[in-house]
């Protein structure tokens, strides 16, 4: 990278012990990093016990991606292009426990464009299933009874049909 | 980590939903029905999902008559159309769906000369109640010149029926409305009307200014002078 000579390097360590080294520029993009460097946290390897390595590893890809400056103004537009390309097929996992991972390891370290591009994906996901399905994807519990239920549909009636 | 999903982050999800499924998921369970009705949900939901689609409503039908907007509220559009007999359309333009309501026609109402056909006017308001979210349209008819009874009636589309409204909760029969002048503010549709004072030989003395609201809630019917300006 262009600007890896005037950038300080920044050791981050996931849940299970592995550590990767990032350009502080490339890691500023994350909030809660962002905080603890300017707390002077940072002098040694930052611990990050709620992100896995697998996780941490699509984390700092996005991010890399994301510090790609663009030379001129010609080179702005095809930048763009190739960011929505390059979002489109991140959040393309091949499970779904990862997007789920992701969803949560954006919002821990408070990076405002992934979180926003997980959820939507996630979204995405769950528009079209079932009332039930939806359910069982975020374990919650069904509190209602089933009165409760039948009066709370009947209450949109031509959302169900 | 728990491999749940915080809820705020879940609401940060249900935000980025079409309308459609997010009424579906009302009732996925009490949080998420109580987190969907809240208004702040439904203002910030409604910030982000602004796009630039435009969209033409066309419709064809038999009578030979013109569309009229009645109002909109919460997104929901309402049409009125037909004559003698009237009917609306709700159009929710987020699910693209319409429903058709007959109003009431005369020969249902209760019998008065000066209601009869030709001699009444038919003022319908539409708002969405707050806090059920249901969409409502009142429907006062009223004779033309003079005083006379009120006939009111509120149609819910939860219950799809018209249920009259009692007398005690009307304003004085004296006020007349201006057209498709209303609004909707929270809970209260609000129409623009006025009140002739007559003297005794029949001459209008002064009209003064009135504003009507009608309660979503409540179903009750309110009147006050608008300030002269």
């Amino acid at each position: 990278m262009s600007s890896s000579s005037s950038s300080k390097m920044i050791e981050l360590r996931s849940s299970d012990g592995e550590t990767f080294h990032v350009e502080e520029t490339v890691v500023l993009q994350s909030e809660t990093i962002k905080q603890m460097i300017d707390d002077d946290c940072a002098n040694a390897a930052i611990p990050l016990p709620n992100v896995t390595s697998m996780t941490l590893a699509k984390v700092i890809e996005y991010i890399k991606k994301h510090a790609e400056k663009p030379k001129d103004d010609d080179d702005k537009k095809v930048a763009e292009e190739d960011l929505k390309k390059f979002d489109a097929e991140f959040v393309k996992v091949d499970q779904e426990s990862m997007l789920f991972d992701l969803v949560r390891a954006a919002n821990y370290l408070n990076i405002k464009s992934l979180l926003d591009l997980t959820c939507q994906a996630v979204a995405d996901s769950i528009k079209d299933l079932s009332v039930e399905e939806v359910r069982k994807k975020f374990n919650i519990q069904n509190d209602f009874t089933p009165e409760e239920e039948a009066k709370v549909r009947k209450e949109n009636a031509w959302a169900f049909d | 980590m728990s491999d749940n999903i915080p809820f705020d982050i879940q609401i940060y999800i249900m935000k980025r939903l079409p309308v459609k499924s997010i009424l579906q998921f009302r009732t996925v369970s009490k949080e998420w029905k109580s987190c969907i009705d809240l208004i702040n949900f439904q203002k910030t939901y409604g910030v982000r999902s602004s796009n630039d689609c435009c969209m033409i409503l066309r419709y064809n039908q038999a009578l030979p008559s013109y569309m009229l907007s009645v109002g909109t509220c919460h997104g929901i559009w309402c049409f009125s159309y037909g004559i003698p007999s009237i009917c609306c359309s709700l159009w929710n333009p987020s699910i693209k769906r319409s429903i058709n309501i007959l109003v009431p026609a005369f020969n249902s109402q209760p019998k008065s000369d000066k209601i009869l056909l030709g001699f009444g006017v038919i003022l319908l308001g539409f708002g969405v109640r707050p806090d059920t979210l249901d969409p409502t349209i009142i429907k006062v008819l009223y004779p033309r010149d003079g005083h006379g009874n009120w006939y009111v009636s509120v149609f819910t589309l939860s219950s799809v029926d018209w249920k009259k409204l009692n007398n005690d909760c009307f304003p004085r029969e004296s006020i007349r409305f201006k057209r498709s002048s209303q609004v909707v503010v929270g809970r209260l549709i609000f129409w623009a009307g006025h009140e002739r004072f007559v003297s005794d030989d029949g001459h209008v003395v002064f009209k003064k200014h009135v504003l009507v609201s009608f309660d979503l809630i409540c179903n009750t019917l309110k009147s006050e002078y608008a300030a002269e300006c």
